[in-house]
């Protein structure tokens, strides 16, 4: 961090009209160079570790492949993949990750905005409002699901006693430990979802509510048609966090259920394929099916944001 | 101090867009000179190319002898005063104004002290050395961002627009402050505004410049007896001249509401026949009832119906509707587009006595001084009544007030 | 604008349930934490008797001080060289133009979308071939190209505050480059690379993915992923006291940095998500 960009060193006066030119390029390469020297180390880190084992993960799906049997591995080319896409279980961990994100995702949007509109107008109690958001979105995702598996457990948990549920077993069902593992997950993260949205909210002057409120518009009016309108961009991009996460769901499943009673999520499954059951070729080829969608939710969100934002535009203008 | 010498400068972005075309420029030692013009115009990248922020595309830009172009700003010895301040937040008061001086290993901690002391005393920063930037008002910030400049012994100051922030009231005060500052030091200043007023009141002269193009460089004076064309015409005075569709008749030229004699000065420029546009000032009018004398023999009256009066104390405005055909209505909605400002419907801006009683929606009796009326060429734009004579007087005279200012106060100041 | 009294009690009901969401279920924890012999399965919120007891088993046990040991160690090292390189490259990206910077910035955005669990089981594969499993350095290594878009982001998004004009300012005023960059730009950027600092440690003592999967002793296995294999004091009763205690030793230095620094913290959330 030696130089920056636009001092250049003193130079003879008397110089041609080409020489001048090349002056120039000299100095955007000098901006060149340097822009590389810092970002390259960071660059190379983020690169290092990533690009290699994605680029591994891809080739290693195309093989029959067991860790514990080195010499039986074989070239399938896609057939780990027609093996996934045609196993039941596959579909039905797809379905258990895709109801879990659309059931946080969208609670913890109407939360997080509840909670996003408290912090915006309280004017008491803001800062300890903030230190108590920010200790969910702190606290490590394994305490929180501790603090929750406990919390619904029957044998140590205070939930069934409080609402009267004598020894109902939370983990014992499906739809249950699902149930459970959703509201882990939606306390630790709606505080982050409401502080993006929070972000976007502290942007909309006071100017328009009160020229609504002079308008003649209800409280619920003013919030649907003044307020939500101009989140709009704050929303998509606590969505797309938000979704993005949440489908690559891991910690608190691994905590909370360890994928008993059919609550193993896509995330779980690659992890159980290559690290417990040592079948490499066929982890690898579920992460990169997660991989795959993960960007493809990604793109989709980008889209959809896209779209809305040029047509917002156009409208203004 | 150091006389700037620019040379036909070009700025070229990527995409071939000339931001500042072929300017030459020659600003004298001591002077004050302003660039002035709408936004766009190129004034602000002319100034940072020449304290050293901006690439300069071609062209010689010669500070004090010295060509520059390819110096950095540290090694160009200016000091410039950012539109926003650009204050160090970090830093109190005293170590903002410090700050050039610190920088040069060479000063002693007891010459800093004297230095920024001084400064201050100057600008009257004394009681807030020790507090930072954000606790202070904008007109405080303006002058630690002064003080910062006048510090150390440089070549010139250069001003971006440094009264836009201000309130109007103390960019009245700042405005005698700066002029008074200069005036005691005697620096070459190079001074960006879009404010009018600032041009007029400021500068020894006032360069004009619209998209990237000089279009008169002249003492305020001059640009506002003498305008080159239509847009400098326009741009300088408040409310702007009034534009008319004026059509020649032999030796007679037809302008709505009125007819005179063609100026002497247009004739052999113009055909029979011919659509000029006639600029007349706001303060070129009267209301024919309270009129002098005197004045009455150099103009014309007529009589015409007021839309709308504005009563201001000392003074009153009264706007006169009029109908122009669509040539001269998109000539001037171009002109007032390009000014910045909006042509909502063509009418005429009077300035009358304060005394008098017109009243809104009457039609009232008008005197004109077509002595003062201007006409322009409507497809150039080029004025067809500049008296060059006139504007050469007004020039030397400028030049012998400068000269004579610099030699009263070439006692060594040192700030 | 204006309030009535009555709409701000309102807001301030809402507040004091947020204060409650937020607060219950660490309440929880703490109190499970002091249980001991019956009251662990009293199936009550609060214990009859509280006891350190089983703080003193998880500091008795070295598989939680080492784990401990490890995390903050790793932690502190991963946060501190992710700082160092995203300040670097944050501000280049902010400031500077060159060829690539898309790239850069491509990839680091690739890096947030891409499922760790994606990237953990090849990393398992290698690091096992190279020597790197169940080592300090092979979990740092990966720390590092987790936390750096997420510092890369925070910070760009507070350089780009910085007004150019400050650097401008500098080089008129007399500055070289270098000078420029010490005397004004580091100043003013230094509660950015605070912030950033918080936040991706935040994010590295989170780790549980890559704990699991790049370790199999205590060498260098993290907190979080020795809780999952936490046995208690004997191999025969249930860890689940001991565990909460442990997690409540961890939950401090959040609590603490949360506690100092909130209004930093939600600065740097908030800009980085918003403008990055």
């Amino acid at each position: 961090m030696s130089t920056t960009t636009s001092a250049a060193p003193p130079r003879p006066p008397k110089e041609t009209r080409s020489a001048r030119r090349v002056r120039l390029t000299d100095r955007t390469r000098k901006e060149r160079n340097l822009g590389w020297m810092l970002a390259g180390p960071a660059f190379i880190a983020m690169v290092a570790v990533t690009g290699y084992p994605i680029l591994n993960a891809i080739w290693l799906s195309l093989f029959d492949f067991r860790l514990t049997d080195p010499s039986g591995r074989s070239f399938v080319f896609l057939g780990n993949y027609v093996t996934i896409l045609t196993d039941g279980l596959f579909w039905k961990q797809f379905g258990v990750t895709v109801i879990i994100t659309v059931v946080t995702v969208s609670v913890e949007l109407v939360l997080g905005f509840a909670l996003a509109m408290v912090m915006h107008r309280a004017l008491y109690l803001r800062t300890a409002l903030r230190v108590a958001i920010l200790v969910p979105y702190g606290i490590i995702t394994v305490v929180s699901s501790y603090a929750w598996a406990y919390a619904f457990s029957n044998t140590y948990g205070f939930v069934n006693g409080l609402f009267g549920l004598g020894d109902f077993d939370w983990f014992g069902g499906t739809w249950s430990a699902l149930f459970t593992v959703c509201v882990a997950e939606i306390w630790k993260t709606t505080p982050f979802m409401s502080l993006l949205l929070l972000a976007g909210l502290a942007q909309i002057p006071d100017d328009y509510l009160e020229a609504a409120k002079v308008d003649g518009a209800t409280a619920w009016q003013r919030v649907k048609r003044v307020i939500l309108p101009n989140m709009k961009a704050a929303i998509m991009v606590a969505l797309l966090f938000r979704t993005l996460d949440a489908f690559r769901i891991f910690d608190s499943v691994f905590i909370m259920t360890a994928g008993a009673q059919s609550t193993e999520t896509l995330s779980f499954l690659a992890y159980r394929q290559t690290i417990s059951r040592v079948m490499v070729g066929l982890g690898s080829a579920v992460s990169v099916i997660l991989a795959i969608l993960v960007v493809l939710i990604a793109v989709m969100f980008v889209k959809v944001f896209k779209t809305d934002l040029s047509q917002q535009r156009g409208v203004k203008k | 101090m150091a006389a700037i010498e620019m040379r036909n400068i070009v700025k070229e972005y990527g995409d071939g867009f000339k931001a500042v075309n072929d300017i030459s420029l020659s600003i004298a030692d001591g002077e004050f000179m302003i660039l002035v013009g709408p936004s766009g115009c190129g004034k602000s990248t002319l100034l940072r190319m020449i304290v050293g922020l901006e690439d300069i595309t071609s062209g010689d830009m010669v500070i004090g002898g010295d060509r520059v172009n390819e110096k950095a700003p540290r090694d160009r010895n200016l000091s410039m005063v950012f539109q926003n301040y650009a204050l160090y937040p970090h830093l109190t008061v005293f170590e903002n104004i410090a700050f050039p001086l610190r920088l040069n290993k060479k000063v002693t901690e007891d010459e800093i002290r004297r230095r920024v002391k001084e400064a201050a005393d100057m600008l009257e920063l004394n009681e807030h050395l020790d507090r930072k930037p954000a606790n202070l008002s904008g007109g405080q910030r303006q002058r630690v961002a002064m003080g910062r400049a006048i510090v150390r012994q440089v070549n010139a100051f250069l001003f971006d627009e440094p009264l836009s922030n201000l309130d109007a009231k103390l960019r009245g005060q700042m405005r005698t402050e700066i002029s008074r500052m200069q005036r005691r030091m005697g620096t070459t200043t190079v001074y960006v505004t879009h404010d009018q007023t600032e041009a007029m009141t400021l500068g020894d002269r006032v360069a004009v410049l619209r998209r990237g193009l000089l279009q008169q460089v002249a003492s305020p004076r001059e640009l506002y007896e003498q305008p080159v064309n239509m847009f400098v015409a326009g741009f300088i005075g408040s409310p702007p001249m009034n534009f008319l569709p004026a059509v020649v008749s032999g030796n007679r030229l037809k302008l709505p509401f009125l007819e005179v004699d063609l100026p002497a000065i247009a004739a052999d420029k113009v055909t029979d026949g011919q659509l000029l546009i006639a600029g007349i000032r706001p303060e070129h009018f009267e209301d024919a009832r309270m009129l002098d004398a005197a004045k009455r023999e150099r103009g014309a009256k007529f009589r015409a119906k007021v839309d709308v009066t504005e009563w201001l104390g000392d003074s009153q405005y009264a706007y006169i509707p009029f109908e122009a055909n669509a040539e001269v209505t998109k000539q001037l909605a171009d002109l007032a587009a390009e000014l910045d400002s909006e042509a909502l419907r063509t009418q005429l801006i009077v300035s009358i006595d304060a005394m008098s009683r017109l009243r809104e929606n009457h039609e009232g009796e008008f005197w004109a001084d077509t002595t003062r009326m201007h006409l322009f060429d409507p497809r150039t734009g080029t004025n067809l009544t500049r008296d060059e004579a006139a504007a050469a007087d007004l020039a030397t005279l400028e030049e012998e007030e400068l000269r004579e200012r610099m030699d009263t106060s070439s006692d060594p100041v040192t700030p | 604008m204006k309030v009535s009294r009555r709409t701000q009690a309102f807001w301030i009901a809402g507040a004091i349930l947020i204060i409650a969401y937020a607060i219950i279920p660490v309440i929880w924890i703490i109190s499970l934490s002091f249980k001991e012999g019956d009251d662990i399965t009293n199936n009550q919120f609060f214990p009859t008797t509280w006891s350190w007891e089983n703080y003193k088993t998880v500091f008795a046990s070295d598989l939680f001080t080492t784990a401990l040991r490890n995390s903050v160690g790793m932690s502190l090292i991963a946060t501190t060289i992710s700082v160092i390189l995203a300040t670097l490259a944050a501000y280049a990206i902010s400031r500077l133009e060159f060829p690539g910077k898309r790239l850069v910035l491509g990839v680091a955005l690739a890096i947030t979308v891409f499922p760790v669990i994606a990237i953990a089981t090849p990393l398992f594969d290698l690091w096992r071939n190279i020597g790197l499993y169940d080592t300090w350095l092979g979990l740092i290594i990966p720390y590092l190209s987790y936390s750096l878009p997420l510092a890369v982001y925070v910070l760009a998004a507070f350089f780009r505050e910085i007004p150019w004009e400050m650097e401008q300012a500098a080089q008129v005023d007399g500055a070289t480059a270098w000078q420029a960059f010490r005397r004004v730009i580091v100043p003013l950027a230094t509660p950015g690379v605070f912030t950033a600092a918080i936040l991706t440690f935040f994010a590295v003592w989170n780790d549980f993915v890559f704990g699991i999967t790049l370790t199999s002793s205590e060498a260098a296995r993290p907190v979080p992923a020795a809780l999952a294999f936490f046995q208690g004091a004997s191999q025969f009763s249930q860890p689940t006291a001991p565990i909460a205690a442990a997690a409540v030793v961890v939950t401090i230095p959040v609590v603490v940095l949360v506690l100092l620094f909130q209004r930093k913290i939600v600065a740097g959330l908030t800009n980085g998500a918003v403008k990055g």
